[in-house]
């Protein structure tokens, strides 16, 4: 065991931090860098201009030497705007205390002052951090005494880091099964870095014309809609006049305690799935309340880049920013991303990802059978005795689309109401088929409902690579559990893939849930999709075991092209023609 | 990233693999507390354990006021007179799993048999293979069923030992086994 950071097997350990600015979207231009040498306690101070000159990093490189790092995409970002190699092995301890502490309900913050709270290092917090960032990120230029104090504050970081790693192997000591398990983590870490730095091509003048524009776009797109509710009021929606619809339409729309009308997304989308009526209207308030356009993540260069937040959510997956990352605001957005000319990109996800995970790790044949068949609700309908063997997607397209809304639906412990609402079946079939769905896969729910226990019990649950989650205290939510190891080993899944292909040299731009988007040279895309597949491929075939493998789907997109999510054609070709008279 | 990686062997995931998660066994198992004591209700779809482990002969009492069943020892069965029950008390569930004692009529010993408890008998028979639902006919003065259609599985039925659900069931205030009960001295008119 390794109790002491010493004692790790490399040959050199440095601990190391910079600071750099720039605008969201832009590569970040780096102000300093601190390097330490933990074991002879050496330190090494260098200033942006000498930095610039480097062709190599002033450090050792190799597999045996490690980086010690605190969030480690920013410095792998900060490397890479260097042109440094990155051939390093990588010891994020902003991913390490994310495992220590995963599920405590009592820590809010995941920063290094968190984690140093946490592990009883107050002495080493920064002092006046607020103001040093401010004056990071000022952008300069910086006078000589500013110099000093942004590089001594730059290295109280770097001097927390060997310590905080010393009191976390103090707390728990790592075996080499988690040295390694730490590692994997930090090479992740290193290919989120590569796709911050890299982003992914937005077609800019359009952009730009949609944001210049897009005040009247709005208002050409609430009168259109609103013809039919008459509800808006000089862009502004009016709760009263709503009210004055629903009864018109006799739409028993739920309330809050208060008395008022629920207007909350959740709401809007379930009552228009009841009431179709309702859909469009639910549609322009998801696009008006979330299309921030300009707050999108956009540099100069077109490159849509910006935190990917890994290991952020409970599960381990990646979170960022709902309004600065290009998949995050509605999905008629993503028709932005377009390949510069002569590239491509290719958006490639594993085909019912959670399905094949939940059958392979519970060890449910009979739901893996379903899951290879290609087609696992319809094979859900024959399996449970609602279809007869020789059922296609065709001949029972409806039995299907009911077996779908259930098999998807239990992963995240949808009760009978859910079912019913995403069926739209009555509440006692949705129930049935709840049922069959647990007479048919036993085996499943015998371990889901396991999975379930110990975690309300409070005892850890872990992913088959380490990413735990332990909620010993606070209120909790016992479908959490439930579908915690199917989404935690989609994002350990997800990982190895990204791994995989940033150190083959795929061009990664982006993670998206269970998705990669790369991008290639247009005549090289069909290639590097059979590279991709195989990484992700590979990926999927160390988290399931057993030889059992995810199927993985492939989208291509050739400049002039652009990327187009189907859910999200209908609201674009509207804004489009919205735009064109506009 | 590295570009001289073309030539990089598959990812080995033994050197990070963790024991599953669930290697521990269950976390947890369902401990039974109450058992009802009743005949199916006329609504629900039910199964009959066919186990001959899983079903006793006895005698049950309830009172008008039909709180509760009483187990009636049989040295003192004879004293309840007509109000005795003579029923093979068998292990019913339904299709939420839930399991019940259902009180089957005996074949009288003696003398025709009353038609409701004749086809009660046959009908919890044929439940032993098929999930039914019992209805009584009152026109006719006989139950009869429903044989549920569709292709259902075989019910899942726990492993407690009947012994034990008996004392779930009744434990120990639910077995009269004393000629001076408050419940028989009651039945009496002695109280």
């Amino acid at each position: 065991m390794y109790v002491r950071s010493v004692e790790l097997p490399f040959r050199k350990l440095y601990a190391i931090d910079f600071e750099y600015y720039g605008s969201d979207g832009e590569i970040p231009s780096i102000v300093c860098m601190v390097v330490q040498d933990l074991r002879s306690g050496e330190v090494s101070r260098h200033w942006q201009d000498d930095l610039r000159k480097m062709k190599t990093p002033p450090f050792e490189t190799g597999e045996d030497i490690a980086l010690v790092c605190y969030f480690a995409p920013a410095e792998v970002q900060s490397m890479l705007a260097l042109c440094w190699d990155l051939n390093v092995s990588v010891i994020d301890l902003f991913a390490e205390f994310r495992c220590q502490t995963n599920g405590d309900p009592n820590l809010g913050q995941k920063s290094l002052v968190s984690a140093l709270k946490f592990n009883r290092l107050d002495h080493l917090i920064p002092k006046e951090k607020d103001s040093m960032r401010d004056l990071i990120l000022s952008g300069g230029p910086w006078s000589k005494g500013q110099r000093v104090a942004i590089l001594d504050y730059c290295q109280q970081d770097v001097f927390a880091l060997g310590p905080l790693l010393d009191a976390m192997l103090k707390r728990a000591p790592w075996s080499e099964l988690q040295l390694n398990q730490a590692l994997l983590r930090g090479r992740y870490m290193k290919a989120v870095g590569a796709m911050q730095h890299r982003g992914i091509p937005i077609d800019l003048n359009l952009l730009d014309t949609l944001n210049a524009k897009w005040d009247a776009i709005k208002q050409k797109l609430i009168a259109r809609v609103d013809t039919q509710y008459g509800v808006y009021v000089d862009g502004t929606f009016k709760e009263a006049l709503f009210e004055t619809y629903l009864a018109h339409k006799q739409i028993p729309w739920p309330r809050l305690d208060s008395g008022r009308l629920a207007l909350d997304r959740d709401t809007f989308s379930n009552m228009s799935k009841r009431y179709p009526a309702v859909q469009p209207l639910h549609e322009l308030r998801k696009t008006l309340g979330e299309l921030k356009l300009n707050k999108l993540a956009v540099g100069r260069d077109g490159r849509n880049r910006t935190i990917l937040s890994p290991f952020a959510a409970k599960t381990g997956r990646n979170q960022p920013s709902t309004t600065k990352f290009v998949f995050g605001p509605a999905k008629w957005v993503r028709g932005l991303i377009k390949p510069a000319e002569g590239m491509a990109l290719a958006y490639c996800d594993w085909s019912s990802q959670e399905i094949a995970i939940a059958a392979a790790l519970s060890g449910d044949e009979l739901l893996w059978t379903a899951y290879e068949s290609g087609d696992p609700y319809i094979a859900f309908a024959i399996q449970a005795g609602l279809a007869p063997p020789e059922a296609t997607k065709e001949t029972h397209k409806d039995i299907r689309n009911r077996c779908k809304s259930v098999v998807l639906g239990t992963n995240y412990g949808m009760s009978a109401y859910g079912v019913a609402q995403a069926a739209k079946i009555h509440e006692l079939e949705a129930k049935a088929l709840l049922q069959k769905h647990r007479e048919t896969y036993r085996t499943f729910w015998a371990w889901a409902e396991n999975n379930k226990d110990r975690g309300l019990l409070g005892l850890k649950l872990e992913t088959c690579f380490g990413w735990p989650i332990q909620v010993t205290a606070g209120d909790v939510k016992a479908n959490t559990f439930l579908n915690w190891p199917m989404q935690a080993h989609g994002a350990e899944m997800m990982r190895i893939a990204c791994i995989l292909a940033a150190e083959r040299g795929i061009k990664l731009c982006a993670p998206i849930h269970d998705a990669l988007l790369i991008e290639a040279r247009s005549d090289q895309i069909d290639s590097e999709v059979v590279r991709l597949k195989e990484c992700m491929s590979e990926a999927s075939e160390a988290v399931l075991g057993n030889g059992k493998v995810c199927r993985v789907d492939a989208d291509i997109v050739r400049y002039p092209d652009r990327y187009m999510d189907e859910h999200g054609q209908e609201m674009w070709d509207q804004i489009m023609g919205l735009l064109a008279q506009t | 990233m590295s570009n001289n990686a073309e030539n990089r062997p598959r990812f080995d995931a033994s050197k990070f693999r963790m024991q599953r998660m669930d290697a521990s066994g269950p976390a947890a198992e369902k401990v039974l507390i109450r058992l009802k004591i009743n005949k199916p209700h006329k609504e629900e779809f039910v199964r009959c354990h066919p186990g001959n482990e899983y079903r006793m002969a006895c005698g049950i009492y309830e009172p008008i006021d039909g709180e509760r069943i009483y187990l009636i020892a049989p040295d003192i069965a004879h004293l309840f007179g007509k109000s005795v029950k003579h029923v093979s008390l068998r292990l019913g569930i339904n299709r939420q799993g839930k399991v019940f004692l259902w009180p089957v009529p005996l074949p009288p010993e003696e003398g025709r048999e009353n038609q409701y408890n004749q086809t009660h008998r046959e009908i919890a028979e044929i439940a032993e293979e098929s999930w039914i639902k019992l209805q009584a006919d009152t026109d006719g003065g006989f139950y009869d069923y429903y044989l549920a259609l569709g292709n259902l599985s075989d019910p899942v039925w726990p492993e407690t030992p009947f012994d034990e659900l008996l004392e779930i069931a009744f434990g120990s205030s639910g077995v009269i086994e004393d000629p001076n009960h408050p419940v028989l001295r009651q039945l009496e008119g002695r109280d």
